[in-house]
């Protein structure tokens, strides 16, 4: 057997390896398995009440134009500045003073949120900015696109595998406190409802090299939910779903990329019970 | 070389998913309430009807909504300075930057329509702030007399879909308010929505009256009467205003309460100092003595699946629970333990009983399973008594009576958290929480 043919069958193997692993990828990101998909009905009411509304013109200038005057006695409700332009002076003072009022009074939670979270109508071009670069996160393919060389193929697949086969004890134990730190305190689990004791929700999370989430948290499994608390199964998996995406960016140490990148979250609060 | 190659993927098969396999548990959360965004709901044009303008409608459904939600100390309504209020066409498509920043996890947002036809369609809507997505969408028709009930709507709604428990808030409560001084007291059935709104009295207070309870079912309420002298359950249609005495007993009956399909009602009779539990068939009015004991037995109280009863009884020597099949058989004790136990009632969940427990001159609220496990003090007052459930069994309501006499209506979790006054103009005692309305 020659070179040449040895390296064609292992080209061709990691060729048909990488087919494997993107058609099981596909597979679970196919959104079938996803709990939220239990139907609800709804009633859309916005076609009702478009037939009573009137043209759309005057649908944009009425909650806007008598707003002002209506609101001034009450409080010193956040105006609706972007849409008057033409007060340019006292606008922007009297809206600063408006903010920080407001942000005072959040302080404290908007100092729990992550800096990329600007105030839209302090920065409103940063924020868009922002969400911009959070839909190209959410775009971005969570492969290198296919190279033609096998060499590629080759090092792709090394590159998707640690170098290390595994963490030592002390860096696995570092990073499950360092993520389950950050997670514990965004997650408001419904620990009120009558099955609590035996609800757990396992979670897929895959991360970005900045820590921010790639794609929502994908459902994995659920312990506990029965065909007569589906309502409530799905609310605990939507608080751990919250937490994830409220709690990201994850800080973590970057040189242990290659295995926070993707990991499992078993969300269990039997002993908050 | 094809068993080296075969070799060198079976690793690599292995090592692939070794990168995935890192799963960490995570065993606990905060719980804090759930921070929730209520603007008013915009209207598509300010109009003025029977309830009142609709933007001014707009921010009182919001006003309802917020309420409801921040009453159940689940969640935290953030004031409306801190985002811009939603104009009508971003209802369909809200800023979630803005809600974003003013750290909501939810947004609440509806309108309201005022329809040809005289009634008021008041849309609800809910969103996930953090993952954009729709969570419900849901309109009603409502007339405008009727649009509170369309804001508490609403607000079941929403509170459903985040906790997956069933709402509470579209319901009432009946209780007995109290008025004049101790040596004369007069007691007056009274009704209520759950916050208070729509208060109306029931009776005039000539006689004397004592745990009013709903009817799961239709619009009817039993309670106990001194009329004429002659203290017994009768049963009162507020449809109709119509009251009828249950039964014809020579002696008193009391402690009235509708079983789960409302065809049953159980109370006891006293006869000569021992009281028993009889069960009346409120279609053909015939009665059955379900205990036969020399003992007091009262309370009774059904099992969501009407099968069971629990009640309180001193045939053991001291005032205890018991649970005991609907048809009066098999009747097993439940509870141990210091003190007393009394005022027994079945969690419309079914996993729990709701009691008062009596210990050296205190009376608390407590719940108990039913098989007689995992008691649980809830309140720690004075004199808490006379437990009621909320129709989702999430949330009970109770009487409160203060050193200096003074007796109210409070609410608590059932988590033990949340122990909070509803307000009556009276005073308020003997509380009982009412179905959701249909």
């Amino acid at each position: 057997m020659t070179e040449g043919r040895a390296l064609a069958a292992a080209a061709g193997l990691h060729l048909a390896l990488l087919v494997l692993l993107s058609a099981g990828l596909s597979r679970h990101l196919t959104p079938e398995s996803d709990p939220d998909m239990t139907p609800v009905e709804f009633l859309d009411i916005s076609d009702v009440a478009q037939v009573t509304t009137p043209p759309r013109p005057s649908l944009d200038a009425a909650p806007l134009d008598p707003e002002p005057p209506a609101a001034a006695p009450q409080m010193p409700d956040a105006p609706p500045v972007p849409v008057q332009p033409a007060p340019v002076q006292p606008q922007p003072a009297a809206k600063a003073a408006a903010d920080t009022a407001a942000l005072d009074a959040i302080a404290e939670v908007v100092a729990a949120q992550p800096a990329r979270r600007q105030p839209p109508s302090k920065a409103r071009e940063t924020a868009t900015a922002g969400q911009n670069a959070a839909l190209l996160d959410k775009a971005k393919p969570k492969a290198e696109a296919s190279p033609r060389d096998p060499q590629d193929f080759a090092r792709t697949i090394e590159e998707a595998i640690p170098k290390q086969a595994k963490l030592s004890a002390i860096q696995a134990a570092t990073l499950e406190q360092a993520i389950r730190s950050q997670i514990a305190p965004c997650w408001n689990p419904p620990i009120g409802g009558a099955d609590v004791a035996e609800m757990t929700a396992v979670l897929k999370i895959r991360l970005n090299r900045d820590g921010t989430v790639v794609s929502p948290p994908e459902f994995v499994a659920q312990t506990g939910a029965t065909a007569g608390n589906q309502a409530y199964a799905r609310a605990f998996v939507e608080t751990a779903r919250r937490a994830v995406l409220r709690c990201a960016p994850l800080q973590l140490p970057a040189e242990l990329f290659p295995y926070w990148r993707e990991f499992e979250l078993n969300f269990d609060p039997r002993l908050m019970t | 070389m094809m068993s080296r190659l075969a070799a060198v993927l079976v690793v690599l098969l292995v090592a692939a998913p070794a990168a995935a396999q890192l799963r960490i548990d995570i065993t606990s959360g905060t719980q804090a309430a759930m921070p929730v965004a209520v603007p008013a709901f915009p209207t598509a044009a300010a109009v003025q009807t029977p309830a009142g303008n609709t933007a001014e409608l707009g921010r009182q459904v919001a006003g309802i909504v917020s309420a409801n939600l921040s009453g159940t100390g689940l969640f935290r309504p953030i004031p409306a300075a801190a985002f811009a209020a939603p104009t009508l066409r971003q209802v369909n498509a809200p800023e979630f930057g803005s809600f974003r920043t003013a750290a909501a996890q939810a947004l609440v947002i509806g309108s309201v329509t005022a329809n040809p036809d005289g009634t008021l369609t008041i849309g609800c809507t809910l969103y996930d702030v953090f993952s954009e997505e729709l969570l419900l969408r849901q309109g009603f028709s409502v007339t405008p007399a009727g649009w509170r009930r369309a804001a508490h709507k609403c607000s079941d709604l929403v509170y459903s879909r985040l906790t997956g428990e069933s709402g509470y808030f579209d319901s009432r409560i009946v209780y007995v308010a109290e008025s004049g001084p101790r040596t004369k007291r007069v007691k007056r059935l009274a009704v209520m929505d759950q916050d208070g709104a729509n208060h109306r009295f029931l009776t005039s207070g000539a006689s004397l009256v004592l745990m009013p309870r709903f009817s799961p079912v239709d619009e009817t309420l039993s309670y106990m009467s001194f009329a004429n002298d002659r203290p017994r359950v009768f049963l009162y249609n507020m449809a109709t205003g119509q009251q009828q005495a249950v039964g014809d007993f020579d002696s008193m009956s009391f402690a009235g309460r509708f079983s789960p399909d409302g065809r049953t009602l159980v109370f006891s009779v006293t006869r000569s100092g021992n009281s028993d539990i009889h069960a009346y068939d409120v279609a053909t009015r015939a009665t059955r003595r379900l205990t036969n004991s020399n003992a007091i037995d009262t309370s009774p109280s059904f099992s969501p699946d009407g099968r069971r009863i629990v009640f309180e009884s001193d045939r053991g020597g001291s005032q205890q629970l018991y649970v005991m099949g609907a048809d009066g058989s098999g009747a097993q004790r439940i509870s141990f333990g210091d003190g007393r136990a009394g005022s027994p009632v079945w969690s419309p969940r079914g996993d729990l009983i709701a009691f008062t427990r009596i210990v050296g001159g205190r009376f608390r609220i407590a719940v108990i399973r039913p098989d007689g496990s995992g008691e649980r003090l809830l309140t720690d007052s004075w004199q808490d008594e006379s437990p009621s459930w909320a129709p989702n069994g999430r949330v009970i309501l109770f009487s409160r009576t203060e050193r200096n006499g003074q007796s109210s209506l409070r609410s608590i979790d059932l988590t033990g958290r949340n122990d909070r006054r509803i307000p009556t103009p009276l005073e308020a005692s003997d509380p009982a929480w009412g179905p959701l309305l249909k």
